[in-house]
């Protein structure tokens, strides 16, 4: 016979010493306190991609010998019509002072281009003239148009113009930031004559990052302990209770905070939502224990009413920690340093909320009884317990008449949810990663749908001289403006094409006139490694860029690139390993959580039975994909389905244990499943309701991301309280398990 | 093309001083952060390109002795601009400068004149090897500062930068 898990890891003990209990608090506040004035937040975009690849390591190689940081900065101005003279002449003189300050390496703006020194009518002159206004902007575009992989910097229109900031190497990111905010100084006053002057690029992006994490940090755990204690209120109907029951979870959030930073972790779009998700299920747990006490101490004092409360929820609380943690722990297998960091942060969060919401819990009751003499019930006078939502009465009728059925719908939504699943594209843009209204990510996106992108890609491979590197080079060139014919390219192609010859390969002469971060950046003589740069889009900006961009990478390799990086090469095949090494961090989860509670009720034949409702709200999540992002899946949608799988299956672990405590109470399997149903069903709409709306506060997030990841998570829960509701017991009925 | 860059550039970076009226404050009058603003030729034929500098000049009250520092640029193009300059007792004001291309130091040498200092200058273009024979003029007019920079081609005299600073 399968036995009910008792063991409380150490919850019974604290709740018959409540002085370790105390100290236990006192101690994890003190530490966290000390911790949350160093939390960091990620800035460096790269650093979430990084694996370790071959490639990699040559950009990590490239990147140690450069002059210039391999992130430049972007401008991007937009007027209501086409650039005047007087607009080009301001515009002229801000990228003049761009140029003079701090930590600018290098301007490449439409006024910086130059005829070449053999020019017949201006040679080395200027092309652009700003006093010329539409007219010498468009002798710019008929220019370049000319010369493949060379771009105007301004955009058909006449009134969007592109700018590039080549920061110095080896700033700091506090320099960058001071760089950019000299930018926006010089901006301000072109702003103010209708000027839109916006800032973009990887660092750019990550400061709007950061501060928009900081934001959300507030915004979201403000509005979810709000909800979080409106909830207590509402479900225990006392100020106390509610007390008792959020406080624990409100430290246990904020021990979870802490912990980011004791383990000098910076907090990222994806492990920013961790402090909130620990709200919710501490506060589940919050509300099961004090429940349980409350209902105790009418028939005993508070001690005994919390020992006996510890004894019948704390084992129940422990396990769907556990669970939850291994969810969270699935994720740390990963190649990637963010994931395996978030993997760490959220399973520690949860494992420690336990012993918090305990402690606090034991610590805090007995405000239950401030200014009261409480004085147990001797009549058998039913305890005011925890609020309850009804269920339906046909649904145990449903399960016990028509299992059969029930298991046939069940199959119908599993099969056709994995078919709609299958469809799911892995998908990663960068852009869903920055806030919705971020004027950064705008300008990121306006860059790359009318100049075609401006993230550096490199295209690197040896050979002993220029003479012989000149036709591959050639050749990858014509791959890329092949693949992509929009894109900007800087090669010696380039060069030779605007010298007049694309044929005819640049003479050391002229070379040795261009700037030195350009033709560094082109050959490095002592390697013998020659380079092309492509100026390319993220790759997962729309299908069209995908393919492009492959046919791009798949050309550039045929034509004897051996190494391709950069972020946009990150980006499209770390992206996308990271979704797939998510995939098998949830096949761990479902796998190693399952058969953790089944060895919990040493019972190894309950892990197919909890796998199958607890399958189903995956793939019926997952199949809404299609509806919720267009069909695809991003990391945060893959990681919401690991971490909700630890937490689903806890509403199975809290049905087995109500079936098991019916059967050995000596109920009938009918008898058992439909008190179950009905009795544990009430309880886990309730705790269902709870955390669904502690989640929803995701909803006020800024990332669409955070909200997605909330969606997925609620969707999930509440398709997992109707399958462990449901198909648990149907399997049960139909015999699969006694 | 590059052949007037050397002097021109060398004007920008040398046009941060202005010209008082009482000579013997000349230099120490010059110190601080300027800005400047004007136009720059790169070759004889080519148009005036626009210029913008910024330049950080700090006096020593013991030597007498000016230092420059700071950047300028023209579209494609900055340069560091640095150098020295004092007032020697016969009233000439002489020092070195940074040469723009090479990155040498270069000796220079000026006479005032009225609210004006005039510098003659000879600078080797490294391209041609040739002596490229220029001067350069610093007035002092109601708060601003002005230097033109002039280059001998030819047998004529063709202006190539004109700029103006304030604080």
């Amino acid at each position: 016979m399968t036995q009910r898990f008792a063991f409380t890891f150490g919850g019974l003990q604290l709740a018959r010493h409540r002085w370790a209990a105390a100290l236990l608090l006192l101690a994890t506040l003190t530490v966290t306190a000390i911790s949350l004035p160093s939390i960091t937040f990620e800035a460096d975009l790269q650093r979430g991609f990084a694996a370790g690849t071959p490639d990699e390591q040559a950009y990590g190689e490239l990147l140690r010998g450069r002059e210039t940081r391999s992130r430049p900065v972007m401008l991007l101005i937009e007027d209501t019509e086409p650039f005047s003279a007087s607009d080009l002449d301001a515009l002229n003189i801000m990228m003049l002072d761009l140029a003079l300050t701090p930590g600018v390496a290098q301007i490449i703006s439409p006024f910086s281009l130059r005829y070449p020194p053999d020019h017949p009518t201006a040679p080395g002159g200027l092309v652009l003239n700003p006093a010329d206004g539409e007219a010498g902007v468009q002798t710019l575009q008929a220019y370049t148009a000319d010369i493949p992989g060379l771009s105007a910097m301004i955009a058909d229109d006449l009134a969007t113009m592109i700018t590039t900031i080549v920061p110095t190497g080896g700033l700091s990111l506090s320099d960058v930031r001071a760089m950019l905010a000299e930018v926006e100084t010089l901006a301000a006053p072109l702003e103010a004559d209708g000027l839109r002057i916006s800032i973009t690029g990887e660092d750019a992006i990550g400061f709007a990052l950061t501060d928009a994490l900081s934001n959300d940090l507030i915004v979201l755990n403000s509005i979810g302990s709000a909800a979080a204690f409106l909830i207590s209120l509402v479900a225990l109907r006392s100020f106390r209770w509610a007390i008792i029951s959020f406080v624990p979870a409100l430290l246990a959030s904020a021990t979870s905070l802490g912990l980011f930073a004791i383990f000098g972790l910076p907090i990222t779009v994806m492990s920013g939502v961790v402090p909130i998700l620990v709200l919710v299920l501490a506060l589940a747990d919050g509300l099961h224990l004090t429940s349980a006490a409350r209902a105790h101490m009418a028939t005993m004092p508070w001690r005994e009413a919390l020992i006996a409360a510890i004894k019948q929820v704390a084992p129940a609380n422990a396990l769907t920690s556990i669970t939850t943690g291994i969810g969270f722990a699935a994720i740390s297998v990963s190649s990637f340093d963010q994931l395996d960091e978030l993997g760490l942060s959220g399973c520690v969060s949860v494992l420690g909320a336990y012993w918090v919401v305990t402690a606090g819990v034991i610590v805090l009751m007995p405000l239950a009884t401030l200014g009261k003499r409480h004085k147990p019930a001797e009549d058998g006078t039913k305890p005011k317990a925890m609020l309850t939502t009804p269920l339906p009465a046909f649904l145990p009728r449903l399960v016990l008449r028509f299992p059969m059925a029930v298991l046939i719908g069940g199959g119908l939504v599993f099969g056709l949810s994995a078919v709609a699943s299958s469809r799911v594209d892995a998908w990663f843009p960068l852009y869903a990663n920055l806030p919705e209204d971020s004027p950064v990510g705008r300008a990121h996106r306006v860059i790359e749908d009318k100049f075609g992108g401006y993230l550096p890609m490199w295209f690197e491979f040896s050979a002993e001289n220029p003479d012989e590197a000149w036709p591959t080079t050639q050749a990858i060139v014509a791959a890329i403006t092949d693949a992509a014919p929009s894109l900007t390219v800087l090669s010696d192609v380039t060069l030779a094409a605007w010298l007049g010859d694309p044929t005819q390969r640049p003479d050391a002469e002229i070379m040795a006139q261009l700037p030195s971060s350009l033709t560094g950046d082109l050959y490095d003589p002592e390697r013998g490694i020659h380079r092309v740069i492509a100026l390319a889009p993220e790759p997962m900006h729309d299908r069209i860029t995908r393919r492009e961009h492959d046919a791009m990478v798949n050309g550039a390799r045929e034509a004897g690139a051996d190494q391709i990086f950069g972020f946009p090469p990150a980006l499209r095949n770390q992206g996308l390993s990271i979704v797939h090494q998510l995939g098998q961090s949830l096949l761990i989860a479902c796998i190693v959580a399952t058969l953790m509670v089944a060895l919990a009720y040493r019972n190894l034949l309950l892990a197919p039975i909890l796998l199958l409702p607890n399958l189903l709200p995956l793939l019926a999540a997952t199949s809404l994909l299609h509806l919720l992002n267009d069909g695809h899946a991003n990391p945060t949608a893959v990681l919401a389905l690991t971490v909700a799988f630890g937490i689903a299956i806890d509403d199975s672990i809290h049905v087995l244990n109500r079936y098991m405590v019916e059967r050995a109470s000596g109920a009938a399997i009918d008898q058992a499943l439909s008190r179950t149903i009905i009795l544990t069903g009430g309880v886990l709409l309730t705790t269902t309701l709870v955390i669904s709306i502690g989640t929803a506060s995701t909803f006020f997030s800024s990332f669409p991301n955070v909200r997605l990841f909330g969606s997925m998570l609620i969707l999930i829960f509440l398709s997992a309280l109707v399958a462990d509701l449901l198909v648990l017991p149907a399997l049960i009925k139909k015999g699969w398990w006694r | 093309m590059k052949r007037w860059m050397g002097p021109a550039l060398m004007a920008a970076g040398l046009m941060a001083l202005p010209a008082p009226a009482a000579a013997d404050q000349l230099l120490s009058s010059a110190a601080g952060n300027w800005t400047g603003d004007g136009t720059l030729r790169t070759s004889s034929e080519g148009a005036p390109e626009p210029v913008r500098c910024r330049v950080d000049n700090s006096f020593n009250e013991a030597n007498g002795q000016l230092s420059m520092s700071g950047r300028c640029a023209v579209p494609s193009q900055t340069w560091t601009v640095s150098g020295s300059l004092a007032r020697d007792a016969s009233g000439r004001y002489s020092g070195d400068w940074r040469d723009p291309r090479s990155g040498a130091m270069s000796a220079i040498s000026g006479r005032r004149q009225g609210d004006s200092i005039l510098f003659d200058i000879t600078e080797q273009d490294p391209e041609t090897g040739e002596d490229v024979d220029g001067s350069m003029v610093w007035t002092f007019r109601q708060g601003q500062y002005s230097i033109q920079s002039f280059v001998e081609a030819n047998g004529e005299r063709v202006a190539i930068a004109t700029i103006v600073f304030s604080q």
